[in-house]
């Protein structure tokens, strides 16, 4: 028998129970393994070693921090701790698999703007919503500026991401930002200068019906080696340069591994396959490669700046990390300059003004000019005007994926006299 | 600390339980009394000070009442510490909570530029502050005992489980409680059960929805339709819910993990077929509160119909005003104010004749709105919001809105169906009764395993209650 000690609306009644045995133990039983779980996952951090990097999500985790009064008293340790609780947790890749697994279960098309396609093939959304439309004119009409101020032959190639070239891959209904009027916007502004505004998507259309030869990652952000092709052809076809067959690159397989920056928004998601990097592999020998320090993302596994050792263009140590993209130069430079003295036509210099999208694109240019400058200006910080007038570049080509040239905020640098 | 964290889970919850059934029953109170301080410290260190104080305070105070009681001195000192007491609790409250508020309005008014504060919100203030008044009162009153236990009291001011977002428990729910209680395994058990369906409605629910919310209120201004702002209305219909009634779950179960039995705080509000069923249903231990040591205090409805409105519109100005410093709280109060005077007066007696259906549509159409203006804490921001949901100036849907609305029906379902007492009710049909207990540990522990997953994953985690 026990006794219970209920208060009810402040009155207190007191009921002798019966108790049932096997209750009793189904109730311990059942404590044990609930509390169970968190004692064992609470003993397993503290006594296992604390992991550094996330492979899967492309990130740092959070490690436990030094305690310290000042640090106890502004609730920084304490907010550390927490962080550190659920970044150090045991299979922490299993349990993310479930949330994602979970999250999927609830809305198949979309996770975290993330749009679940076919086939596997996932894409960032970006909406009519989400596109930044007055900072996409505003960066337009700075390099209208810029390029008017300037002696080269400027071009401008804003590549769309795969949500608006694999439009019918998109989960059924899915929307993405108006792509004709983003064209649209471009074409008015530039519709007085001699500026070549390239547009992109009939080329990539195309290329995008043939088998086997994807465009786009289906778990990355961006274009595929073929891709990257096809934009090079349209650049190389408004300034009157022949480039080669594309298989003439010799084309080669470098990993079979690759899991984006898209599909680390929802890790573990069920029905994704890994996408297959083609790396131009015949290219010429020679190259001269000078950059501004090391690259100012892809940093190395302990977490530093370090200037990659490439093989030719190349950083193959890259394909065995999650950040595989970089193995084109390293990663991203605030300045990198490719000069080829075998060039086909070796007097002329181009410079890019571009993302990420522009270290796949380079490698099939490099065979044709004598000097080939990509600069970064997320991570640009001098002059550019001084470096116009100091580099006297013959072609620039401002070359962006489209929507996060939308959200560039480092366009007006180019405009900047210091 | 939140309770939906791996280190409440894993560190704070396992060692509290676990030495609090290893310590003597005489250290107990005290045991709990240390770890919620440091509950409580672990996010804010320097105002753990601000709740001792208020512990010791109103300890002090309820001694002195009855020490003047008990020397049967002139009415005048208990009634005089008793408003000490109030003013006391309330400086505390307003200080913290109201003063840039008030600066900020009188700023706007006047077109001066005082400084503001800018003090971080002590976490659970307002909380705290109407349980250590309510004893005072009740003290005063004569219906409880002063606590002459200084530990107990403390313990019962600081009592973690229901420290940051209630339920609010008055003393006398639990006077009985404080120094005797009763555990055993069955409790605990069911204890752990409660706490972890709250939080599977956190996790799984209320911060899926949640992030979906964002997304809507993101889009105000910016292309919002008809039909996508009602999609966010909804969405934060349930966010809220789900939240904050996870959140009185986790509070109950934790409470009763420890022996204790806290006064429900939810009772599926969203079935209500009026705003005064609404409001009967939600936040219970805030109604009732009010109430208590407001409503009636003034004369409640016995002192003739002009008098009862006045009553009543203090109390949802107070009621607004106690959710957070803005005028849409006031705004959202004043909402309430008026639902339910015009129910008072003349729709409950209309009400008579229509059909249960269509009376719980509008109480939840209203509900929504009410939450609409709950959540958008700007007024510019709100006032496009309600345009947009009113279809003043906005398309009435477009590709993404039909895709949103598509994409999410099912989750939407589940949401409203888990809203409900249907599943309880489909479960006692389906299951036999014997089978009962073991479908539900079963359950409960599924749930704990996609909720572990979500906390390890998600850094998606908010809190919607800390700021009252």
């Amino acid at each position: 028998m026990v006794k219970v000690i209920e208060t009810i609306n402040g009155k207190r009644l007191i009921m002798k129970k019966k108790t049932d045995k096997k209750r009793t133990i189904s109730s311990i039983i059942y404590l044990f393994l609930t509390l169970g779980v968190f004692v064992c996952a609470g003993l397993l951090m503290l006594l296992l070693p604390q992991k550094e990097y996330s492979v899967m999500e492309n990130r740092y985790l959070t490690k436990a921090p030094q305690v310290n009064i000042t640090g106890v008293l502004s609730g920084e340790v304490q907010e550390q701790l927490t962080k550190a609780a659920a970044d150090q947790f045991p299979l922490r890749n299993m349990w993310m698999q479930i949330a994602t697994s979970y999250r999927s279960l609830m809305n198949r098309k979309e996770i975290d703007g993330v749009y679940i396609g076919k086939d596997g093939a996932l894409f960032n959304r970006v909406t009519d919503t989400d596109f930044e439309w007055n900072n996409y004119e505003k960066n337009l009409d700075i390099i209208r500026q810029a390029a008017g101020r300037s002696g080269a032959d400027w071009s401008v190639m804003l590549v769309p991401g795969s949500g608006i070239i694999l439009s019918e891959a998109l989960p059924k209904g899915a929307v993405m930002y108006d792509s004709e009027r983003a064209y649209a916007i471009g074409e008015q502004i530039f519709a007085n200068e001699k500026l070549h505004w390239l547009d992109t998507r009939e080329t990539l259309e195309a290329a995008s019906r043939k088998e086997n030869r994807p465009v786009y990652y289906r778990t990355d952000h961006h274009w595929t080696s073929i891709g990257a092709y096809e934009g090079a052809k349209v650049y190389a076809d408004s300034v009157g340069i022949a480039l080669d067959e594309l298989d003439s690159y010799g084309m080669t397989v470098a990993s079979e591994n690759f899991l984006g920056t898209v599909y680390s928004k929802v890790p573990g998601l069920p029905g994704v396959m890994a996408d297959t990097i083609l790396l131009p592999e015949q290219l010429p020998e020679g190259l001269v490669i000078e950059t501004a320090g090391p690259p100012a993302d892809a940093l190395s596994a302990d977490g530093k700046k370090e200037m990659p050792i490439l093989d030719g263009i190349y950083d193959k140590s890259k394909l065995s990390g999650k950040d595989q993209y970089a193995v084109f130069f390293g990663g991203n430079y605030s300045r990198i300059s490719i000069k080829n003295p075998q060039a086909e036509h070796a007097n002329r210099k181009l410079l890019l003004i571009k993302d990420s999208y522009a270290n796949s694109m380079v490698p099939y240019l490099i065979s044709q000019y004598g000097e080939i400058t990509m600069l970064d200006m997320r991570y640009f910080t001098d002059s550019f005007t001084e470096f116009l007038s100091d580099e006297q570049p013959d072609e620039v080509l401002v070359l962006y994926e489209m929507s996060n040239f939308a959200s560039d905020r480092s366009v007006y640098k180019l405009l900047m006299n210091q | 600390m939140v309770f939906s964290s791996i280190i409440f889970l894993c560190g704070f919850l396992t060692t509290v339980l676990l030495l609090y059934y290893v310590l003597p029953k005489s250290m107990r109170n005290g045991w709990l009394f240390l770890t919620s301080l440091c509950f409580y410290a672990w996010g804010e260190p320097r105002y753990v000070l601000i709740m001792l104080f208020s512990t010791f305070f109103d300890y002090g105070n309820g001694r002195l009442i009855e020490y003047f009681r008990k020397k049967e001195k002139p009415a005048i000192l208990p009634r005089l510490v008793l408003i000490v007491s109030i003013i006391g609790n309330l400086g505390i409250l307003c200080f913290f909570k109201y003063t840039d508020f008030v600066i900020g309005t009188i700023n706007h008014l006047t077109g001066s530029s005082l400084e503001l504060l800018r003090l971080a919100l002590p976490i659970g203030i307002s909380f705290y502050t109407f349980q250590t008044m309510s004893y005072t009162i009740d003290v005063y009153r004569g219906e409880i005992k002063a606590q002459k236990n200084l530990i107990s009291f403390g313990m019962y001011v600081c009592l973690f489980p229901q420290l940051i977002a209630g339920p609010i428990v008055r003393y006398r729910d639990i006077e009985h409680q404080v120094d005797t209680r009763v555990h055993t395994p069955e409790r605990v058990a069911a204890g752990m059960q409660r706490f972890l369906i709250g939080l599977a409605k956190k996790v799984l629910l209320a911060n899926q929805i949640g992030r979906l919310w964002d997304e809507v209120l993101g889009m105000t201004g910016n292309g919002l339709t008809t039909a996508m702002a009602w999609f966010g209305a909804i969405a934060f219909t349930f966010q809220i819910y789900f939240d904050f009634s996870g959140y009185s779950d986790m509070a109950i179960g934790l409470g009763q993990m420890l022996g204790f039995t806290f006064p429900e705080n939810f009772d599926h509000p969203y079935e209500a077929t009026s705003i005064t069923q609404f409001w009967r249903k939600w936040h219970i231990t805030l109604g009732s509160w009010f109430r208590e040591y407001v409503y009636i205090p003034l004369g409640g409805n016995r002192k003739g119909l002009a008098r009862q409105i006045c009553n009543l519109f203090v109390v949802w100005f107070l009621t607004g005003l106690w959710h957070g410093a803005g005028w849409n709280f006031v705004l959202w109060g004043l909402y309430y104010f008026v639902l339910l005077l015009l129910e008072k007066t003349i729709l409950l007696r209309v009400f008579e004749r229509i059909p249960r259906l269509i009376r719980h549509v509008y109480s939840m159409l209203m509900v929504m709105i009410g939450w609409v203006i709950f959540a958008c804490d700007d007024l510019g921001v709100l006032g496009q919001y309600l345009k947009a949901l009113f279809g003043i100036g906005a398309p009435l849907t477009d590709a993404r809105t039909v895709f949103v609305w598509s994409s999410n029906a099912l989750f939407l379902l589940i949401l409203a169906v888990g809203a409900t007492t249907l599943p309880a009710r489909l479960c006692r049909k389906i299951i036999p009764e014997k089978a009962r207990s073991m479908a539900l540990a079963g359950y409960t522990i599924a749930l704990l395993a996609v909720s572990l997953a979500l906390l390890v994953a998600g850094s998606y985690n908010p809190f919607l209650y800390f700021r009252f």
